[in-house]
């Protein structure tokens, strides 16, 4: 297997095709495990994850493959913008991190959940 | 456990609520974790679905905040006998309107109520033992009033993490250790019989503890500890060092001199065998038992590449030998990136042991000037 940057092809619940670096794409344990065990073909189908979802996806996942390593506060910051959203879409992205098994993604999205719980009591 | 004004707030019609409990019971159980316990509990009155996930939910934590909330909230009017009863009665309610298996467990007891002498604390022991608990986490409040750990403690062969706080251990003669347990943190705990804690143990924190003389067999040569933490134990076995290849992580403390300072060990032979060391924090009660071999020489025998963070606190530069040794970690370490010094503030004014003042300038000074690997390596003077 290469490990130049490789570009890899998802495609979206509405047969949207995204094109990723390799190392983000592998931030879900999910596709890493799909192109590990080449159970993959040149594009990679998401078929419950629809555009807008998997776009965020990814530009969460880039801000957390690019960023240094040290610098928590600024992706401590990037985070708590990042879900300061929408509920509809909090759910989705929930749903996709489970789905996609990004595991820090689905801490953050299931404690902003549980933060919208609790500003209810 | 809610009363209808809290059961009212979570409006039932409320969107956000509903559409959760549309989620798969994987993600309800992860979004009850990042919920105080209290709160968690009263999602189980809003419908038959969030009452099965509640009781489903593997975690039980049963922490400070929680038992301070039912002891002032339920149980202030009572005497503290009724109260401990009480308390006791409510944790064995938990247990039994809970289904599925315990994996996360956490139980704070209060200093003035040894819930740990009941005898449903044995119960609850052996609950979460036979339900294969990972994650345990026993916070005894009380110095006084050790909680004995039963023998059902042993049984827990799952366990992955440990925290006790103000226990005793009485192991079993010939107790092989958890096969899973890869982090253990103990508190003013003591240890009665020889023991080991596992052979995937990674990190072990041990603070105000007592008969750890008991855990020599953790450290053979197949040890896997990559962080290692002693801080106020009544001794520090130097030939435990003789095989952790593996460790990254090394905290030693002391907090005041030993009655027996014996010099047994010099900071060579100390550090000689940790080649992936990191991070490494030294008190000055510590490098004050080292013996001053490394006060002859300028550098370590063998440097210490991986070393980022060197952290030393009540240091007193003007104790020779304290400053040679500062020197001599620092010249050994080409790549840090982070020297923290913490200086011990002396409150007496007579200074029979202070050297010239300017002895400290000149040793801050030499500091300052070794070299660095990198613009950003940085000193903290505290």
């Amino acid at each position: 297997m290469a490990s130049e940057s490789k570009m890899i092809m998802l495609r979206s619940s509405n047969n949207e095709v995204f094109e990723v670096e390799e190392a983000l794409a592998f931030e879900s344990q999910t596709i890493k495990h799909m192109i590990e065990h080449d159970c993959a073909d040149t594009v990679i189908p998401l078929p419950k994850v629809s555009s807008n979802i998997l776009a965020k996806v990814i530009e969460y996942c880039k801000k957390h493959v690019t960023s240094p390593k040290d610098d928590n506060n600024e992706l401590e910051s990037f985070d708590a913008e990042f879900v300061n959203i929408d509920k509809n879409v909090l759910f989705g992205l929930m749903s996709a991190a489970n789905y996609l098994n990004i595991k820090s993604f689905l801490d953050l999205t299931s404690q902003a959940l549980a933060d919208i719980i609790e500003e209810k009591c | 456990m809610a009363s209808d004004a809290k059961t009212r707030k979570f409006e039932y019609g409320g969107a956000a609520v509903d559409r959760i409990s549309s989620l798969p019971t994987s993600l309800m159980d992860s979004i009850l974790e990042g919920l105080p316990t209290d709160d968690a509990a009263r999602t189980s009155v809003i419908s038959k679905t969030w009452r099965d996930v509640w009781r489903m939910h593997p975690r039980i934590h049963l922490d400070e905040n929680l038992i301070s909330e039912l002891v002032f909230e339920k149980f202030s009017e009572l005497d503290e006998h009724t109260q401990l009863f009480e308390l006791s009665r409510t944790i064995t309610d938990i247990f039994s309107a809970h289904r599925g298996p315990v994996l996360d467990f956490l139980l704070f007891i209060p200093e003035n109520l040894p819930i740990h002498q009941t005898l449903d604390m044995a119960i609850w022991i052996r609950n979460i033992s036979d339900s294969g608990v990972r994650k345990l986490k026993l916070l005894n409040e009380s110095l006084y009033n050790p909680f004995i750990v039963p023998s059902h403690f042993f049984s827990c062969s799952q366990l992955t993490h440990l925290t006790l706080v103000n226990c005793e251990l009485n192991p079993p003669f010939g107790f092989g250790g958890f096969c899973n347990l890869i982090s253990v943190e103990l508190k003013y705990v003591g240890i009665y019989a020889d023991m080991s804690l596992g052979t995937q143990l990674k990190e072990l924190d041990m603070e105000v503890c007592t008969g750890i003389e008991h855990l020599g067999c953790q450290f053979n040569c197949e040890n896997k500890l990559t962080s290692l933490r002693i801080v106020d134990c009544e001794a520090i076995y130097y030939q435990w060092f003789e095989c952790i290849q593996k460790l990254q992580v090394l905290e030693l403390g002391m907090n005041e001199l030993p009655s027996s300072g014996k010099q047994v060990i010099t900071l060579d032979k100390l550090v000689h065998n940790m080649p992936r060391l990191s991070s490494l924090f030294l008190d000055g009660f510590f490098l004050k038992i080292l013996k001053p071999g490394a006060a002859t020489f300028m550098r370590l025998s063998r440097t210490m590449e991986n070393l980022k963070y060197l952290y030393l606190h009540c240091i007193e530069l003007y104790e020779w030998d304290q400053s040679q040794h500062v020197l001599c970690l620092v010249r050994s370490s080409p790549n840090l990136q982070l020297l923290k010094i913490d200086l011990l503030k002396r409150i007496k004014l007579k200074t029979l042991t202070m050297k010239d003042p300017t002895d400290v300038f000149r040793i801050s000074q030499e500091v300052e000037q070794i070299p660095r690997a990198s613009k950003s390596a940085q000193i903290q003077w505290m």
